[in-house]
């Protein structure tokens, strides 16, 4: 009985304390929260920043990554948001026009470039976007609605007419564009478009190869930031983005394989 | 006698208050939507063809995970072998770790270039295809089903076997009119536990058959995308259809373990 006693004392006082991590409540002083929404794309680059960030200021962000399309969800619920930086603009245009942006907030922070990840030693030997169609290969693509890069790989193949050819070596379409990373690291397909900073980390573990889609055939995306409509710190979320898009934050983009935007 | 009826009945309002959350949460999810919206959703072609698709593989491989279950749990309950205990850990590891660690693991394993060479040669391609579907879902599925089954059969009287056997019917024999007729409510609760598993599976069917949209789409997989395009509609609707086969299933073995007390002792 008095065993039970103690057990019952036990799991009672672990989950206070357990309750009391996660909602920082032990927090003498209540620090500003701002909530980001981030492409899942954009999370090595996002963490540091943020990171430096939280160091400098006394807030503190909860951020969120996902794909663009489930961020969109998460704005359209409403759920707590200050700042929103989607894998693509587009998405950024979309949530205007629903009125979902605080109006004159966008800014452009760094270019979004496709590339063609290919497994570490190329055995399939892909050295242009038309090799892509050749039959018999396995091609992951990101799902069109799912992530900005499934858009963009669909218009990048419509552009250059290759889009009904690759539709048979198509044999996956993935969700978010880190399953396809993941599926051409192990070798599960031949290639995959991904964006080029998510490449270079793995290039750099000589996990896949990397290559470069010529401008003329490729279609470069700018990633921007915003505030958003039901942000309810709203300045402080704007000096956030403006440490982003500053010199500092570019220095930081560059690291993780970004090409800031010339503005 | 006053004590015993308080301690009775906070554990009564205990157990209600839970239930009752639970209760709040899933009605929430039939009753915040507006019907019109899930009536146009439940016609979508992305709907009919995720649920068809999630009651096939599930069907499927609730036939299979029985297939498999029944033999397995039988010898854990039966017999004694060295290494019985690993074996048997194994076994049930996918019941502790999260789907996605399991689906990543059936990916590397199904995707390597020995396994892939030997599951190809004999016409199974698991790796992106519907067939991935219910790998995935077997293994997610068979270790709940072997638990099951294991415990109805560790229920029955060994003697009643014994007698079969000096009556002169066979070890299968025995196997087929005496075991398993005794634990046939046991075999229906884990067929429905089994099936709910199946349909269920989100994670390992994930990474496993890619979650490719109108074909490698369950219902999980349904719901996940369209909770990531921001379509919240079709995601609820799915999320319904999930809940109603998981009533289904958890209502059947209710009703069954009240009907036979070999199984009561399973949970």
């Amino acid at each position: 009985m008095v065993r039970i006693f103690f057990i019952i004392l036990f799991l009672t006082i672990g989950t206070v304390i357990s309750y009391l991590m996660i909602t920082n409540a032990g927090d003498r002083k209540k620090r500003l929260e701002l909530h980001v929404l981030s492409g899942a794309g954009l999370i090595r680059p996002m963490e540091e920043l943020l990171s430096s960030f939280e160091k400098e200021h006394q807030v503190k962000t909860v951020f969120h990554f996902g794909g663009s399309g489930e961020l969109m969800g998460q704005l359209a619920m409403k759920q707590p948001s200050d700042i929103f930086i989607p894998g693509a603009n587009k998405y950024i245009k979309d949530a205007r026009k629903r009125g979902w942006i605080s109006e004159g907030t966008v800014r452009d922070v760094v270019k979004h470039v496709p590339v063609i990840a290919v497994a570490y030693d190329n055995p399939k030997q892909i050295k242009t976007l038309e090799d892509l169609v050749r039959p018999g290969l396995a091609i992951a693509l990101g799902d069109p609605d799912g992530c900005a890069i499934g858009h963009l790989a669909d218009s990048i193949l419509k552009k250059n007419e290759l889009y009904d050819r690759i539709q048979p070596n198509i044999k996956v379409r993935t969700p978010t564009v880190n399953q396809l990373l993941l599926y051409v690291a192990l070798s599960k397909v031949d290639a995959a478009i991904i964006w080029e900073d998510m490449a270079s980390w793995s290039k750099s573990k000589d996990k896949l190869g990397v290559i470069r889609i010529p401008d003329d055939q490729n279609i470069v995306k700018t990633i921007s930031i915003a505030v958003t409509a039901h942000s309810a710190n709203r300045e402080s979320a704007k000096v956030l983005c403006d440490f982003i898009g500053s010199h500092r934050g570019r220095h930081i983009w560059l690291k993780w394989g970004f090409e800031p935007c010339t503005d | 006698m006053h004590r015993l009826d308080l301690f009775k009945g906070s554990m009564i309002v205990f157990a209600c208050l839970v239930s009752l959350v639970l209760l709040f949460a899933i009605g929430s999810l039939f009753f915040i939507p507006e019907w019109s919206d899930i009536r146009a959703s439940l016609a979508s072609e992305e709907i009919i063809y995720s649920l068809g698709m999630s009651l096939m593989t599930g069907i499927f491989s609730t036939v299979l995970v029985m297939l498999a279950a029944v033999p397995i749990a039988y010898s854990f309950s039966r017999y004694s072998f060295p290494g019985q205990r690993v074996v048997r850990t194994v076994l049930y590891l996918p019941i502790a770790f999260p789907e996605l660690v399991l689906g990543l693991c059936l990916l590397l394993f199904f995707g390597s270039s020995f396994a892939s060479t030997f599951f190809q040669a004999v016409g199974l391609d698991l790796v992106f295809t519907k067939k991935g579907i219910i790998a995935a879902q077997f293994f997610t599925a068979l270790p709940y089903a072997v638990r099951i089954i294991k415990t109805v059969f560790d229920s029955i009287d060994p003697q009643l076997e014994l007698v079969s056997r000096s009556l002169g019917y066979s070890q299968i024999g025995t196997f087929c009119s005496v075991s398993l007729p005794l634990a046939k409510s046991g075999l229906k609760a884990a067929t429905a536990i089994a099936f709910a598993r199946c349909v269920g599976a989100f994670g390992s069917v994930l990474i496993l058959a890619g979650g490719t949209r109108m074909n490698t789409e369950t219902l999980t997989i349904a719901l996940y995308l369209n909770m990531s395009y921001g379509n919240l509609d079709l995601a609820i609707t799915a999320g319904m259809l999930l809940v109603i086969v998981a009533f289904v299933g958890i209502y059947a073995i209710e009703t069954m373990e009240s009907r036979s007390p070999a199984i009561r002792r399973t949970t």
